[in-house]
C-alpha cells in the first residue's frame, strides 16, 4: 500500500477510514476521466485530471473495498454508468448526473467541521470545484449538441433512468460505513444531489416538475 | 378513500386547534375547519354512492402519527408549526393526489365535482397560509428555514410516508403513485420558495427527508 504523501495542494490523507472513502471516490472519478477521454473530450478538463491524479497518488487497498457493503451497489452503479456508449449519453449520465452526485458528496465532506481531517476537507473542496467545472462544461456542450427543453428532457430521462435507479441501494451501506464516522448520510447526499441536478436541468430548459417526477420514479423503481 | 375521508376530518381538527391559538385569525381558521369537515362528509357520501367502503383502520394507522404532532404543536401554542404542517405539508399531499385524480374521477359517480371543489378549497387555504408566512417571516428567512427544517423532520416523514404507503393503491386505480409523490415533494418545495427559501434550500430540505421514505418503498417496507 502506498504511504500517505503530500501533494502540491496540501497534506495527504492518513486516516484509514478517510483513505477508504477516497479510494471509493477514486473509482468513480477514474471512470469519469476515462469516459471523458474516450467519448466526451470537452469534459476532460485539466482541473479534473489533476484531481484524479492526486487521488491515484494515495494508492488504495482493494481488499478493504471488496469487503465493504459498498462494493456491490457501487459496482452496480459504475457498471450502469459504463453503459453510456456515445458522447450524448456520457454528457448526460456522467457529466450531469454523476458529477452532481460527486458535488453533493464533496460539498458535505468539505463542510464538515468535525470528524473529518483538514486534508480531506481540502481535497473535497478541490473535488467539488473540479466537478462543478465539468458540469458547467457539460451544460454548455449539451445545449450545443443536444439542444434544450422538452426534447432534451425526453433524452435525459431515457438515458439516466438506470443510473438514478442504482443510487437507492447505496442508502444503507453509505449510512453504515460513512454515517457514523463522517456524519455523511445518504439522505443528505440525496437532498444536495436533487437540488443540484434540478438546478442544472432547469437551466437547460427542462421542466422542473418533470425532472423531479423522473428522479422520484427512478428511485422508486417504477 | 379512507385517507381522504378521515384525513379531511383531521385537517378540520387541526384548523380548529389553530383557531384557538391566534384570536385575530380565529374566525378564518374556523371557516377553514368547516370547509375541511365538509370535504370529509362529501367524500364519504361519494364513497357510499359508488359502493366504496373507506378503510378506517388504514386511515387511523396513517393519521395517528400526524395527530400526535398536531396535538403536540397545539399544546405548545406553536401556530407557525401547525401552519407549515397542515397548510403546506398536508395540503401538498391533498393537492398532489386530488389534482391527478380529477383525470380519472369520471369513473366514480359524483366524484369529479366534490374533488374539484375540495381542490379549489385546499388551494385557497394554501394561499392564505403562504401570505401569512410571508408576512410573518418577512426579512427573517433564516428563522423560516429553521422552522421548515424543524417541522419537515417529522412532518414530511409522517405525511410523505403516507404518500409512499398509498402509492401502490394510486397505481391500482389508474393514477401514478410516483408522479403523485413527486408532485407532493415538488409542490411543497415550491411553497417553501414562495415564502422566502431559495430553490436549492427548499429542494434540498424536502428531498433529503423523502429519500429514506423512497428507500423503504423500494424495499417493499411500510414508510412508517
Amino acid at each position: 500500500m502506498a504511504s500517505a504523501q503530500s501533494s502540491d495542494s496540501g497534506p495527504g490523507v492518513v486516516d484509514p477510514d478517510e483513505r477508504f472513502f477516497w479510494a471509493l471516490m477514486r473509482r468513480f472519478e477514474t471512470l469519469a476521466v476515462d469516459r471523458y477521454a474516450a467519448l466526451a473530450p470537452a469534459l476532460l478538463l485539466d482541473e479534473k485530471v489533476r484531481f484524479v491524479e492526486r487521488l491515484a497518488a494515495d494508492g488504495a487497498d482493494p481488499a478493504a473495498l471488496a469487503a465493504s457493503p459498498l462494493e456491490k451497489p457501487s459496482g452496480e452503479l459504475l457498471a450502469r454508468a459504463q453503459q453510456s456508449r456515445d458522447e450524448a449519453a456520457t454528457l448526460l449520465v456522467q457529466g450531469i448526473v454523476l458529477e452532481c452526485l460527486g458535488q453533493a458528496i464533496y460539498r458535505l465532506v468539505a463542510g464538515r467541521t468535525e470528524g473529518v481531517s483538514e486534508a480531506s476537507r481540502q481535497r473535497a473542496a478541490e473535488g467539488l470545484a473540479a466537478s462543478a467545472a465539468v458540469t458547467a462544461a457539460a451544460g454548455a456542450r449539451i445545449a450545443e449538441r443536444l439542444g434544450t427543453g422538452e426534447p432534451l428532457y425526453a433524452r435525459f430521462a431515457d438515458v439516466t433512468y438506470d443510473v438514478v435507479a442504482a443510487l437507492d441501494p447505496l442508502a444503507d451501506p453509505v449510512d453504515c460505513v460513512f454515517g457514523r464516522r463522517f456524519g455523511l448520510r445518504f439522505a443528505d447526499v440525496m437532498g444536495e444531489f436533487t437540488a443540484d441536478l434540478v438546478g442544472v436541468c432547469t437551466g437547460l430548459g427542462m421542466q422542473r416538475r418533470k425532472v423531479v417526477a423522473h428522479l422520484t420514479g427512478a428511485a422508486m423503481g417504477v | 378513500m379512507g385517507l381522504a375521508v378521515f384525513g379531511e376530518k383531521v385537517a378540520a381538527r387541526t384548523y380548529r386547534a389553530m383557531s384557538s391559538l391566534r384570536p385575530e385569525s380565529g374566525a378564518l381558521m374556523r371557516k377553514f375547519a368547516t370547509m375541511e369537515a365538509r370535504h370529509g362528509t362529501t367524500f364519504a357520501a361519494v364513497s357510499r354512492d359508488n359502493g366504496v367502503e373507506p378503510d378506517r383502520d388504514f386511515a387511523n394507522r396513517e393519521l395517528g402519527y400526524l395527530l400526535e404532532q398536531v396535538e403536540e404543536y397545539a399544546a405548545a401554542g406553536d401556530f407557525d408549526a401547525l401552519a407549515v404542517l397542515q397548510g403546506f405539508i398536508v395540503e401538498s399531499l391533498a393537492i398532489a393526489t386530488y389534482e391527478p385524480f380529477l383525470a380519472i374521477a369520471d369513473r366514480y359517480r359524483g366524484a369529479k365535482e366534490v374533488f374539484a371543489g375540495a381542490l379549489a378549497d385546499e388551494r385557497y387555504h394554501v394561499d392564505w397560509i403562504t401570505r401569512y408566512l410571508r408576512l410573518r417571516y418577512f426579512d427573517a428567512v433564516p428563522e423560516l428555514l429553521a422552522l421548515a427544517e424543524r417541522v419537515n423532520a417529522r412532518g414530511v416523514d409522517c405525511v410523505g410516508g403516507t404518500m409512499m404507503n398509498i402509492a401502490r393503491y394510486l397505481d391500482t386505480v389508474g393514477m401514478s403513485g410516483a408522479d403523485c409523490a413527486a408532485g407532493m415533494m415538488d409542490g411543497y418545495a415550491e411553497l417553501l420558495e414562495r415564502v422566502g427559501l431559495d430553490q436549492r434550500s427548499a429542494l434540498r430540505s424536502v428531498a433529503g427527508v423523502f429519500a429514506p421514505l423512497v428507500a423503504k418503498y423500494r424495499r417493499g417496507e411500510r414508510a412508517k
